[in-house]
């Protein structure tokens, strides 16, 4: 596999904006969202794509299979502690926390309960507006498999709010 | 509530049923209170995840990001320059911002320098040039010009940044095209300039890199490729 052909790298460059929402709904912050959309692009310029790949979808596998990466190799609870948010306690410095990240860390927070299949599949299609299909190429698995995880997720995260309301 | 009613709900907010699945779900959740109270959870819940990440920024790319990729082609794609500013003791001598309308620079007007409009020359250089990282194009009148790179302005018109070399001086600028018309935006001393250039000080003298800050303000983008150029020339920037 070569390096990116003239297509392939104003493809990936026009897919750059989307992956980065992609990376922030991942990860949650925007540094580590900027953290996980470098390492992407690195890895991608690096073992460049197949002729025949749609450049986006392979850039979303990539970054798809750099996150599991990182979940594999740190505990995602020590290197994103923001994740974990204790409902109960409100610090002063969380009030003063911009409703946007509050509302960020709080929706991270509940994916962070889902496992990485199905928080994969439910970002890629409620968060980042891919089909079914496009969701299936990216992970790599049947549409069937990708609506029955989505459907599980939202089930859960519905379970999960509904918890939360009653506390 | 079975797993199927799950699933079907669930595409349901994706978009993701026929024509007549939705119809029949619409009838289920009119007859059925339990399926809709889902269905209303789900959305709920739907919206959450939607405007949490529906934020100003959210798909804002770093800067060294996208260079990365500029960066990596051999010249099918041009990343901007980078460019270093002058240093404190480098005066600028001249910095041109094209009056409103005009096409041409005024030559009459005192102190602007002789061969640095945008005349029929320069506007066949402008028109179907390619953009070159280095070397010059040698015009009729010994004049040498070299387009730099072409972007796509925010009023979604073209601009070229080029090089201009008149009488031993070096110039550097941003032509823009509107309808018919290229019209000189920002012009300015390349650096290492000589004595002569330091001559004409414009009220915008001081401003040690117009060009870039023009650049910078301006851009919707990233320079174009070498390609999509080619095509814009071909097309006669339409």
């Amino acid at each position: 596999m070569a390096s990116l052909s003239d297509l392939q790298r104003e493809a990936l460059l026009a897919e750059l904006g989307g992956l980065r929402k992609f990376c922030l709904s991942l990860t949650g912050k925007a540094a580590d969202a900027d953290d996980l959309l470098q390492t992407t692009v690195e890895r991608v310029l690096a073992k460049g794509m197949p002729d025949d790949a749609h450049p986006a979808k392979w850039a979303y596998r990539v970054c798809k299979n750099a996150w599991i990466d990182e979940l594999r190799s740190r505990d995602v609870r020590q290197k994103y502690p923001h994740l974990v948010v204790d409902e109960t306690e409100v610090s002063p410095s969380a009030e003063h926390t911009a409703g946007g990240e509050r509302e960020i860390a709080a929706v991270s927070a509940a994916l962070e309960e889902l496992s990485t299949d199905q928080r994969l599949a439910l970002t890629l299609v409620a968060i980042d507006g891919k089909t079914y299909a496009e969701a299936a190429e990216i992970l790599e698995v049947p549409v069937g498999t990708i609506m029955s995880r989505i459907a599980r997720a939202r089930k859960h995260l519905v379970e999960i709010y509904g918890s939360v309301d009653k506390s | 509530m079975s797993t199927s009613d799950h699933e079907i709900l669930s595409q349901y907010l994706d978009g993701e049923l026929g024509a007549s699945q939705v119809q029949q779900l619409e009838r289920r959740l009119g007859q059925e209170p339990g399926l809709r109270s889902q269905l209303e959870r789900l959305q709920s819940v739907n919206a959450s995840l939607v405007s949490a990440f529906d934020i100003p920024g959210a798909d804002t790319v770093p800067a060294s990001v996208t260079r990365m990729v500029t960066d990596s082609g051999n010249s099918n794609v041009i990343a901007f320059p980078q460019r270093h500013k002058a240093g404190l003791g480098f005066a600028v001598a001249a910095s041109l911002l094209a009056a409103s309308g005009l096409l041409f620079f005024d030559q009459s007007q005192p102190g602007v320098p002789a061969g640095t409009s945008i005349d029929t020359l320069l506007v066949q250089e402008l028109e179907n040039t390619p953009s070159r990282g280095d070397g010059w194009n040698l015009l009729a009148d010994g004049r040498k010009m070299r387009p730099v790179l072409s972007f796509q302005r925010v009023d979604n018109t073209w601009c070229r940044e080029y090089m201009l070399e008149t009488q031993g001086q070096q110039w550097h600028g941003v032509a823009c095209r509107s309808e018919t018309q290229w019209t000189t935006a920002v012009l300015s001393p390349a650096e290492g300039l000589g004595s002569s250039a330091a001559e004409f000080r414009p009220a915008s003298a001081g401003d040690t890199d117009q060009v870039q800050d023009f650049v910078d303000s301006q851009a919707l983008d990233i320079a174009l490729s070498l390609k999509r150029e080619a095509q814009l020339i071909k097309d006669g920037w339409k």
